[in-house]
């Protein structure tokens, strides 16, 4: 039985590529990214242009390659559409414009890092990217690319973090990367984790290599493998050095060369005992240790990277918690200038070594002073988010936990611009996991790692109280998750769950707690040893906590079932209330045991029925694991297939349409149409990114990614998923259900200061949406799409989408603007269009010979505070001023007309001619600016003017006009009423003197010809 | 049987496997009009109505292969020269004074390397000194296209010169482009992706060319272009181009008679 159901799972996971499945473009429905950018996150490698201090590129631990062309000032993403995991930067010192390699995968190996997927070329300074092998690697420390010949490469690959892997030590390329060679491997738990060559002489390599291993529950730096070695033949021969390094096993050696004199070398070196910074001033033949200060020996899997003044072999600078530097050629250190804690990279300009710049777990910083002070980079929002929620806020407010970086909330939309760093809200210090909004109080629940800290923040009076369970009399020590486990329930506001390796339960949030359950792990003595994690250096500092609750999850349909995930396994369910409890993970086939429960949801359409996923990767195994369960666990049903090419984070399931999936991967967001039988990645400004936690707004169908390297992005319109059923997708063309449109009617003032960089995340589009898919993509002959009154009338001509698929197009609910008078400059505020007023409307597709109707509903904003006669008001005194700005272009269009034709006829006709025309000026210039510019220059308003600014006024409002401006309308009416007067009387003279010439009378268009 | 294999091999071999650059820039100008066609142009009228914001902006564009240009556009009643170009210089009115103003050096040192593109960029691009490759395949939403790289002649921006690559995705049903995407090279948004999709192909005298030009920054649109019509060859009044000392605007006579504005900046 066994063996079948390990069948039926192998099947259901080729089934992908077994049915051939299409994926559906998707390509209309765009992310939108909101930071925060204000902490920015864990920066991994900074790489310099060797001759153009504007050149910046910053890799990132899971938010890709940035790039700087203005010195750091500004960062734009250069790397979307690979892996997110960046270990190291290179540019081509002989083609330095052109020529950029990143190797993926970080290597400062804490326990949240990611993996990467090889080694990439650009050959167009980092525009596009191309995959040039080493796919297993998953982690890459160094290259090395030759100034003689580019195409000779070195790479320095620390390798597999989570198990025995051969794919690591040092490869080289002859070819520009069409084929490597390995050409020095130590063993499969060692790996290369620097590479530096000499400037001089490019045939002299050092190369530090490390043993080490990371497990779920443990953590190990050292072994008899680590070493450091040197060539002197381009890699042919590795000849282990370090007389002068510790006695015994060492762990990482952090490696440098000082440029400006290559004999002197600098290495921080792991040890049991003398661990420090070690120099040679002989090429590595001979160490003499220097120092062994705290913030050179700190967290050395953390923190290995020296860099050395180019200019000056004695200024050096080690990475650490805060970063050091030494100006007595490493003798002693202090501190750097004031930058976000966690220092992993440092580089020197290269012609200009006093500007220096550093990368933190916080972002990016540079210094003018040679790192005694430092500005920060704001612009790069690679922050880590470890969970995200939501709540019911109109707009919804997003809610999360960030690595290093605390616990924050913001809005999902502003009035002013968009979302930058002053609408980010702090409400948790350290590195912040799990935060919830109260469903009905204005409290916030947020949490420090491993469960240090658990706050109730009431933001009303002010409040915040740890509210944290401890343990009970007879209890053992309690055991919280580096990411603890708490939960909300979806039927009782005020409790609250929070998981130790017991569930915790309050009533009155968190003021008192009731342990609900046993010990739901497998509670493992050998996983329990955290006090000896570390290695060669101890590092207990509760990132490998285990068999601890790592997801919890009450029915929505039955507060009796309630969902226990382990991170040692286990699935445990109970259906009482917390009274009984039973491991239903034993009941999933053909899955390995004792993987990490990652998310574990109940299904909000059946009380029955849950989705698990499953994380195997910190044992090495890198599929994704979900499963579905109808029967309360009795049975599960695998859902991963091969189109999902990596390992899973979380599951979530739509809020209205159960076949609707979505999984959040370590390499980016996947959606399921089907119930989970097949599975398609969004791509559309979500780039393969991990997404550790999902959630979605009922109201508007928005999903929320909260992303480890992207911060918050918010899919807005991924809820016409819903309606993307199969029948659909045959359609020539289908208009997509919506709700009604609900005009936006708000606005603020701009309050975002003078700050020019501050990344600003965008806000979600006001605009109608008019959704529709076309089974093929519209090239050859016209197609129009406009929008019509219900009568037919055409309302406005919008720009029609073509792509094969699902498309968007918005309409800002908006008519046309005015035709106004000709003048001598322009009336800006007639660039308005009158709104319309609320509705059903067509929308009308014309495509070839074919039309596509669809109704649509307008509605008002229902929170506005205008009356219905306040709108009425305000749209009949819009569109009044609007047809009197056409009835003035009409009467102006008149005068020029008549203007010409009376001018021609001047010099052999009557002299009455001179006395109409000069009765027309003075009309004219009554009507319409006739001199001035469009700035300082401008001349006195005119009725034109006057009647622009008072339209402009009124359009651009939605309520009721003020008296002041419906007094102002009435009296520009009568102006224009007395024009209209004026100009019937010259224009029967002129009329007269046309015929009195003998001339045909002057034909003009008319009214509704003039408007086209 | 072997000759049918053999005969079978290199069919499948023509299609799959050579599938050279030439080849679809073959396939592009034989299914849009043919090669002689597109060598007759020697100038290009476009006109049409911009859309951007909400506005409908009415839009007459010239350009020939000897370098003249011409971008007029109408707004509020008013016709305004964005863009002249006599092959030597270049002018354009400014917004705010409305009175033509010298472009800088280096747009005009870029627009003169422009003329070249008339017909096609992709027409006789090796005499052009251009590099064209295709670059792979790809998606672009939903449609397979071919990715082809233009490298055309460098760009001079604050005083440096820059690569200027271009890609044009050709739909590989039909050949012809249906997207292309190039840096914005300079200002406030260089270094941003700018894409302009091609839509509406329908006949313009002897070829197909499309009347639909939607432009997207970061994939979000900017502006679309939508043509009435192309005249291939027109009449040009090439006066038209000369620098005006004066205001070069047709605007309502009553202003002959006032003096210019002198008023300093605010």
């Amino acid at each position: 039985m066994r063996q079948f159901l390990t069948l039926v799972f192998t099947l259901v996971y080729l089934l992908g590529i077994a049915q051939d499945y299409k994926p559906v473009n998707l390509s209309a429905i765009k992310a939108r990214h909101i930071g925060p950018a204000l902490t920015s996150g864990r920066i991994t490698d900074i790489e310099l242009h060797p001759t153009k201090s504007n050149i910046v590129f910053v890799g990132t631990a899971g938010g890709g390659v940035w790039k700087s062309s203005d010195a750091g000032l500004n960062f734009s993403p250069v790397f979307d559409e690979h892996c997110q995991s960046i270990g190291t930067i290179a540019i081509d010192p002989v083609n330095p414009d052109g020529v950029v390699w990143v190797g993926t995968g970080e290597t400062w190996t804490r326990n949240s890092t990611s993996v990467g997927c090889g080694i990439y070329k650009s050959d167009d300074g980092g525009d596009k990217w191309k995959l040039m092998g080493l796919e297993n690697t998953e982690r890459i420390s160094s290259i090395v690319i030759s100034k003689k010949d580019p195409n000779v490469i070195f790479v320095g690959a620390l390798g597999a973090l989570w198990g025995d892997s051969s794919d690591r030590g040092i490869y080289k390329t002859t070819d520009g990367g069409k084929t490597w060679k390995k050409i020095f491997y130590i063993n499969p738990r060692t790996g290369c984790s620097d590479l530096v060559v000499d400037p001089g002489d490019e045939n002299t390599m050092y190369a530090s290599f490390w043993e080490f291993r990371r497990l779920p529950w443990s953590f190990t730096s050292g072994g008899p493998s680590s070493a450091l070695y040197k060539t002197t033949d381009g890699g042919e021969h590795w000849n282990k050095i370090g007389k002068g390094f510790p006695k015994g096993d060492l762990g990482r050696i952090a490696i440098a060369i000082a440029p400006s004199k290559p004999e002197r070398l600098y290495a921080v070196v792991e040890a049991k005992e003398k661990s420090g910074m070690y120099r040679s001033d002989d090429g590595g033949q001979h160490w003499e240790f220097l120092n062994g200060d705290f913030a050179l020996t700190v967290r050395p899997f953390y923190f290995a990277r020296i860099a050395v003044d180019p200019s000056d072999p004695d200024i050096v600078i080690k990475a650490g918690l805060s970063g050091a530097i030494s100006r007595d050629g490493g003798k002693t250190f202090k501190g750097i200038g004031s930058v976000h804690s966690d220092v992993h990279d440092i580089v020197f300009n290269p012609k200009y070594s006093d500007m220096v710049y550093v990368g933190t777990d916080g972002g990016v910083y540079r210094s003018l002073d040679k790192g005694g002070s430092f500005d920060f980079v704001d612009n790069i929002p690679v922050s880590q988010f470890y969970d995200i929620s939501i709540d019911d806020a109109t707009p919804f407010n997003v809610y999360g936990g960030l690595q290093d970086n605390g616990s924050w909330y913001a809005p999902s939309a502003s009035l002013s611009g968009g979302i930058d760093a002053s609408k980010w809200t702090g409400v948790g210090y350290g590195d912040g996991f799990r935060v919830f909004k109260h469903p009905t109080k204005p409290v916030i629940y947020s949490e420090m790692q491993s469960g240090e800290g658990i706050w109730r923040y009431n933001q009303k009076y002010g409040d915040i109280k740890v509210v944290k369970p401890y343990a009970e009399a007879g209890d053992p020590k309690l055991r919280f998750n580096w990411n603890g486990a708490i939960a909300l329930s979806p039927n009782h506001p005020d409790r609250i769950y929070i998981g130790s390796q017991f569930l915790h339960r309050s009533e009155d949030m968190g003021d008192t707690w009731q342990k609900i359950s046993p010990d739901l792990t497998t509670n493992d003595p050998a996983k329990l040893k955290q006090d000896e994690s570390g290695g060669l250096s101890l590092d207990n500092s509760g990132a490998e906590n285990h068999c601890t609750i790592f997801t919890i999850a009450e029915s929505p349909l039955d507060d009796k079932v309630i969902w226990v995930g382990t991170d040692d396994g286990n699935i445990q369910l109970t259906r009482n209330g917390g009274k009984t409890w039973k491991n239903v993970s034993q009941n999933i086939e053909g899955m390995p045991k004792f993987l990490w429960c990652y998310k574990v949801i109940a299904s909000r359409f059946n009380a029955s029925t849950a989705y698990a996923v499953y994380d195997g990767h910190t044992q090495n195994d890198k599929h994704p694991y979900l499963f579905k369960t109808t029967d309360y666990g009795k049975h599960w049903l695998p859902l991963a297939t091969s189109e999902i090419k990596t390992f899973l984070r979380t599951v979530a399931e739509d809020v209205n349409n159960p076949d609707v999936l979505y999984v959040g991967s370590e390499m980016g967001l996947y959606v399921s149409l089907d119930g989970g039988n097949h599975w398609q990645r969004m791509k559309n400004k979500i780039p393969p990114v991990a997404v550790h936690a999902i959630a979605q707004d009922p109201k508007t169908g928005a999903l929320v990614l909260g992303t480890h390297g992207r911060g918050a992005i918010i899919v807005d319109d991924i809820g016409l998923l819903q309606q993307l059923t199969s029948k659909v997708r045959q359609e020539e063309v289908h208009f997509f259900e919506t709700d009604p449109f609900i005009m936006h009617e708000k606005s603020a003032f701009y309050s975002g200061g003078n700050d020019r960089t501050d990344f600003v995340g965008q806000n979600p589009s006001r605009s109608a949406k008019i959704a529709y898919y076309l089974k093929k993509r519209h090239v050859f002959g016209k197609m129009k799409l406009s929008i019509q009154d219900m009568e037919g009338h055409e309302i406005v001509d919008l720009t029609p989408l073509k792509a094969k698929g699902l498309n968007i197009v918005s309409w800002n609910y908006r008519m046309k603007p005015p035709k106004v008078a000709k003048g001598k400059t322009f009336v800006f505020n007639s660039l308005t269009a009158p709104r319309v007023r609320a509705g059903k409307y067509k929308v009308v597709m014309t495509k070839g010979k074919k039309t596509f109707e669809k109704v649509i509903d307008v509605r008002y904003d229902p929170t506005s505070n205008y009356t219905s006669e306040d709108r009425q008001i305000q749209y009949e005194s819009t569109m009044k001023l609007f047809d009197i700005q056409q009835d003035l272009a009409y009467l102006v269009y008149q005068i020029d007309e008549y203007r010409t034709v009376l001018e021609s006829l001047q010099q052999d006709s009557k002299a009455n001619l001179q006395n109409i025309l000069a009765k027309m000026t003075v009309l004219h210039d009554k009507l319409v600016v006739n001199k001035g510019d469009n700035y300082v220059g401008q001349a006195e308003p005119m009725l034109r003017e006057k009647l622009s600014r008072l339209y402009g006024d009124i359009a651009n409002y939605f309520g009721r006009p003020t008296g002041a401006q419906l007094a102002n309308l009435h009296k520009l009416v009568d102006e224009f009423d007395e024009a209209q007067s004026q100009w019937k009387s010259i224009r029967q003279q002129a009329d007269k003197a046309i015929a009195d010439t003998g001339d045909q009378p002057l034909k003009i268009k008319d009214f509704e010809a003039f408007l086209k | 049987m072997k000759k049918t294999f053999i005969a079978l091999f290199v069919l499948l071999g023509a299609s799959v496997f050579a599938q050279d650059v030439d080849g679809i820039l073959q396939k592009y100008f034989e299914a849009t009009g043919g090669v002689e066609n597109w060598k007759n142009i020697q100038s290009l009228r476009t006109v049409g109505v911009m859309k951007m914001q909400g506005m409908e902006i009415p839009f007459d564009g010239y350009q020939s292969k000897d370098g003249k240009m011409l971008q007029k556009a109408n707004f509020q009643g008013k016709e305004m020269i964005f863009l002249a170009s006599d092959g030597q210089m270049a002018w354009g009115v400014n917004f705010m004074t409305m009175k033509a103003e010298k472009k800088d050096n280096e747009t005009v040192e870029n627009l003169k390397k422009q003329a070249k593109e008339i017909p096609s960029p992709f027409m006789d691009y090796k005499e052009k000194g251009y590099a064209v490759s295709l670059d792979g395949e790809k998606d672009i939403d939903g449609t397979n296209t071919f990715r082809v790289k233009l490298v055309k002649d460098s760009l001079l921006v604050d005083g440096k010169m820059i690569p200027n690559v271009e890609y044009y995705y050709f739909d590989k049903e039909n050949y012809v482009p249906i997207m292309k995407e190039a840096a914005i090279p300079a200002g406030p948004m260089a270094g941003q992706k700018a894409q302009t999709f091609f839509g509406d192909y329908r006949e313009a005298g002897d070829l197909i060319l499309p009347y639909e030009m939607t432009s997207k920054v970061n994939g979000n649109v900017a502006q679309s272009m939508v043509l009435n019509k192309y005249e291939i060859n027109p009449e040009f009044d090439e006066s038209v181009l000369k620098f005006p000392e004066e205001a070069p605007e047709k605007s309502a006579p009553a202003e002959k008679s006032m003096p210019a504005d002198k008023k300093e900046d605010k």
